[in-house]
């Protein structure tokens, strides 16, 4: 009998937990391959990403996760997008929606449509004419449906939810499934002196984990990528300067959002994330620009109820680590880098990590280990440049003189592409598509315009058709939304029929 | 409206030429009037024998063109075609399909291949291609309408087209939409810096324009006058340096693929058409010479070359087919041997690029920029699929073992190198073919991964074989409910 593949994932979190689900869902023959989790009770999770994107629920469905039950286990609320406030200017405030403008089959063209006729006439935003938008700005909610002619067909939907109960609830998946889980802190790490592999981790209470494989999710310290393998970092933070968030939990208000809310402020930004029994709340900013005092004062201002927990102080730094595979061993989540929760993107980078690994390694041999890492880095690489670049255009495209930190970034150099991609909008609205990473046109758009930049220029081959021609398609896609939004109800209401958590 | 760009001269011949000229004043032009297009002619190159086959992305411009393809079809004696089969390129091997379709199904997120790999494995005798519908309508020459099972089948076809009759069309449409036509030799490009300002042509007329398009083939007269050492030369890569094109009966019943035969120094297609059968054939005049090829045709592929025409060719592409106010088209952008189906699909790339990113005022050096490296990037992948059937032969003449001893890029080599390791297909950004196709090829030509997933075991072997059955079932039911072609 040969024996086991050994996985041996390093910390549990939900980065660890995401892990280990999702390879002990698929690689299920516990004979052929073992997968332990070491994690620590005296180590707490960082477990500020609550806030979810789309493919979240396409991770669930592949773990054969019921909705209703881990919307119920995790107080999970619906999210359609994220509210931006005072970025761009002070009083404005735009909605990135996950979900187009205007209807699925004139959406390739429709911004241009609308930039036609707006710029002969006066009509309602662009944001008027996305479903997704307008559901969010009434704190409407209903599924999306696959009949391309509906308007419910334009739009996507994530979670917010509370993070550490979603990892439990994962753990028990993943134990179920025949993971194994141990209780320890790891203190060493043994390498084969020949090539540089990792072979063990030596655990405080002596016991010893032998493995194959490892993985890496052992958050901000990277105890095997970044401190035993040195993986070399690349530092982001001359782009984006925040550095400290504080973390605090408040009461929910009634009328849940369905979004997500970031609103601008002197030293960076305040997040509120509504689940069923509490808001989640933080002020990531800038630690040379306000001390930590200053930050706790305003992120207590800026809370919607009452505070529940006290505060969290978590540091970081903008960036990645060049390689987050190296030899046999895979950094998942914040060992292989950080980018601040403006896009919630935490998850989706877990996940997505997740994805690249099954695609490329199948854990049974770890022969040919150099030629994978390369694939798989060369696909990471992407999804961090992607993401960079779109947190970068937030702080960028802004016209605030209120404060230092808008001053600077209003004019700070960035990476060419970005401003490549600036002025190819302000132009023409033209923004280019990948297979690959984040993130689509629609929320490039739903940024550029939501934080003024406006397209100048109409694209050569739709200026030549009369603008009359187009208004009956702007008119058409108002009625489905007006119709879709008199079938949907409140979000709130929703969550209470489908999915209420006990309390 | 349009401040910048009015008046748009091409200067080019057949195909680039026409296709370009037509795309502008019908796609950028709705309103008819604010644009501008001129066609200086140059003399066509193309013979009696000369043929486009062209990948189902044709029917998408056709649409785009809004062209009547029916007639398009009719006047170019078109016959389509669902793939190419591959003869001779590894003679330990059976010849090979690779069809415009999926390859089986992805049961559980898995792909089909690593399925297919346990099943021989297992002991399965069928090839890979048995389990795709488009190459069963290939065979079979049935016109298998779409499944709406996409997870299935998405298959498509493109076309043979007679390449003198298609242009005739083409350039009538063309005109039919306002394009207008100039004949006459250009005797200069006046320019300054990179800004191509006219040309003057030998009957003393000088035609100004705000943007011009290089639609002049090999020669890039226009993009050419405004630098040097543009050209990235493929010598390395593709050593047949020759192509001849003739013309013998039609096949009856005509197949509904193209022939690709590889024989001692290069390689052959034939091409049904409605009238005849095109017939291309390439070769390295440092193994053999015309004569020789046509010998070797006769005795091999059983088809007479010997009136057929020749020329030399030359791979290579532009490292900017844009600069300036100049933008190169076709194959002055893009010198592509036919392999693939690939010689006339630059074409279309630039079509849709530039319905993106055509200049909406003076100012365009952003598009000019995301142009330049897109189609850097396509062109460079398509190269590589085209090097793939070169590289992985396993013939032992001397062009052959030359072919097998090449210096692949840099990116194919990771493609082969990590479908070696677990039969994964590294899709890049910027492609035209996707997993199933280079899937499909790699396995054509015998490329084996060290191991299939060991996710395919969370299916039993009952169920597997019984899944393989269901897909078969289908294609069957499929063809024989489907009309020939």
């Amino acid at each position: 009998m040969q024996q086991p593949f050994r996985i041996i994932i390093v910390g549990g979190g939900t980065a660890g937990w995401m892990t280990a689900a999702a390879i002990s869902s698929v690689y299920k023959d516990r004979s052929r391959f073992q997968i332990t989790l070491v994690e620590s009770e005296e180590i707490g999770s960082i477990g500020v990403g609550e806030a979810t994107l789309p493919s979240i629920k396409s991770f669930n469905d592949q773990l054969g996760i019921n909705e209703v039950e881990m919307m119920r286990r995790t107080q999970a609320t619906f999210k359609l997008g994220i509210q931006f406030n005072d970025w761009g200017r002070l009083g404005a405030s735009y909605i990135h929606p996950f979900g187009l403008y205007g209807s699925l089959k004139n959406s390739s063209d429709f911004y241009q449509y609308w930039s036609h006729v707006a710029s002969k006439k006066t009509i309602p935003d662009i944001s008027k004419y996305s479903f997704a938008v307008q559901l969010c700005e009434r704190n409407q909610f209903t599924f999306p449906s696959k009949d391309s002619g509906q308007i419910e067909s334009t739009f996507s939907y994530a979670y917010h939810f509370d993070a550490a109960l979603y990892a439990a609830y994962l753990r028990e998946i993943s134990e179920r499934a025949g993971a194994l889980r141990v209780n320890g802190i790891v203190e060493e790490i043994n390498n084969d002196p020949d090539t540089g592999n990792i072979t063990a981790v030596f655990l405080r209470d002596g016991k010893t984990l032998s493995g194959d494989f490892f993985i890496d999710c052992s958050g901000f310290r990277s105890l095997l990528l970044h401190k035993n393998l040195q993986s070399e970092f690349e530092d982001w933070s001359h782009w984006l300067l925040c550095d400290r968030a504080v973390a605090m939990q408040s009461e929910q208000p009634k009328d849940i959002p369905p979004y997500t809310m970031s609103t601008a402020k002197e030293a960076g930004w305040q997040w509120r994330i509504p689940l069923q029994h509490r808001a989640g709340n933080g002020y990531v900013y800038c630690s040379n620009l306000i001390s930590d005092d200053q930050a706790h004062d305003s992120l207590l201002k800026g809370l919607a109820g009452k505070p529940l927990t006290d505060p969290r102080f978590i540091k970081f730094k903008a960036g990645r680590y060049k390689k987050s595979w190296q030899k046999n061993c895979v950094a998942i989540g914040l060992s292989s880098g950080f980018l601040e929760p403006l896009e919630s993107t935490s998850i989706y980078l877990i996940h997505i990590a997740i994805i690249c690994l099954l695609r490329v390694f199948s854990f049974q041999s770890n022969k040919n280990l150099s030629i994978l890492s390369d694939e798989y880095n060369r696909l990471i690489d992407n999804e961090y440049e992607r993401i960079r670049d779109f947190l970068i255009l937030h702080y960028r495209l802004n016209d605030r003189t209120d404060s230092e930190l808008w001053r600077h970034c209003r004019s700070m150099k960035v990476p060419d592409s970005l401003m490549q991609k600036m002025d190819l909008f302000k132009r023409r609205g033209y923004s280019e598509s990948f297979k690959y990473g984040l993130f689509s046109t629609p929320s490039w758009l739903a940024v550029f315009h939501g934080q003024g930049l406006f397209q100048q220029g109409v694209d050569p081959f739709i200026s030549s058709i009369p603008t009359e021609k187009i208004e009956p398609i702007l008119a058409e896609v108002s009625g489905m939304i007006d119709k879709g939004l008199q079938a949907a109800s409140t979000h709130e209401h929703f969550i209470k029929q489908y999915c209420n958590a006990a309390t | 409206m349009n401040d910048g760009i009015k008046k748009i001269i091409i200067v080019g011949r057949d195909l680039d030429a026409w296709i370009t000229a037509f795309f502008l004043k019908s796609v950028l032009d709705k309103s008819r009037d604010s644009y501008e297009v001129t066609l200086v002619e140059l003399g066509t190159l193309l013979t009696e024998h000369d043929i486009f086959a062209v990948l189902p992305s044709y029917k998408m411009l056709h649409k785009t063109l809004g062209a009547n393809e029916d007639k398009l079809r009719q006047t170019a004696k078109a016959r389509p075609f669902f793939g190419q089969r591959f003869t001779g390129w590894n003679p330990e091997l059976p010849e090979f399909f690779h069809a415009y379709d999926r390859l089986g199904i992805n049961f559980n997120g898995v792909d089909f291949f690593q399925y297919w790999m346990k099943a021989v494995n297992n002991g399965l005798k069928l090839p890979l291609e048995d389990f795709s519908l488009g190459v069963a309508a290939a065979k079979h020459g049935r016109f298998v309408a779409s499944t709406g099972q996409a997870d299935f089948s998405h298959l498509a076809y493109g076309y043979h087209l007679s390449a003198i009759e298609y242009v005739n069309a083409i350039a009538r449409a063309a005109m039919e939409v306002g394009v207008k036509r100039e004949n006459g030799n250009i005797i200069t490009i006046n320019r300054n810096n990179d800004v191509i300002d006219s040309l003057s042509l030998d009957d003393g007329m000088v035609l100004k324009a705000d943007f011009f398009i290089d639609a002049s083939g090999a020669d890039a007269l226009l993009i050419n006058s405004l630098t040097d050492n543009n050209f990235e030369s493929w010598e390395h890569w593709f050593l047949c340096d020759r192509i001849i094109t003739a013309s013998s009966a039609p096949l009856s019943p005509a197949p509904a693929f193209s022939q690709v035969t590889a024989f001692s120094s290069g390689w052959c297609g034939l091409y049904p058409l409605n009238n005849r059968t095109a017939i291309q054939t390439l070769y390295s005049s440092r193994h053999t010479d015309f004569s020789g090829v046509v010998a070797e045709m006769k005795m091999r592929v059983g088809v007479d070359i010997s009136q057929g025409v020749e020329r030399p060719i030359k791979c290579g592409m532009l490292s900017r087919p844009w600069i300036g106010n100049c933008l190169a088209v076709g194959t002055a952008a893009a010198s592509m041997e036919p392999l693939d189906a690939l010689q006339e699909h630059s074409l279309v790339i630039s079509m849709v690029m530039l319905k993106q990113l055509f200049p909406n005022s003076n100012e365009y050096q952003n598009e000019r920029d995301v142009y330049n490296k897109k189609m850097h990037s396509f062109i460079e992948n398509l190269r590589d699929f085209q090097i793939v059937h070169y590289a992985l032969n396993s013939r032992d003449e001397l062009f052959w073992t030359a072919c097998k001893n090449l210096k692949l890029p840099h990116i194919l080599k990771e493609k082969i190198d990590i479908f070696k390791c677990c039969g994964y297909a590294s899709v890049r950004e910027d492609e035209t073919f996707q997993e199933e196709n280079w899937i499909s090829v790699f396995n054509g030509h015998g490329l084996a991964p060290e191991f299939y997933s060991p996710l395919v075991d969370n299916m039993s072997d009952d169920e597997m074989i019984q899944n393989f059955q269901k897909i078969l079932r289908m294609i069957k039911e499929r063809i024989n409910s489907s009309p020939l072609v």
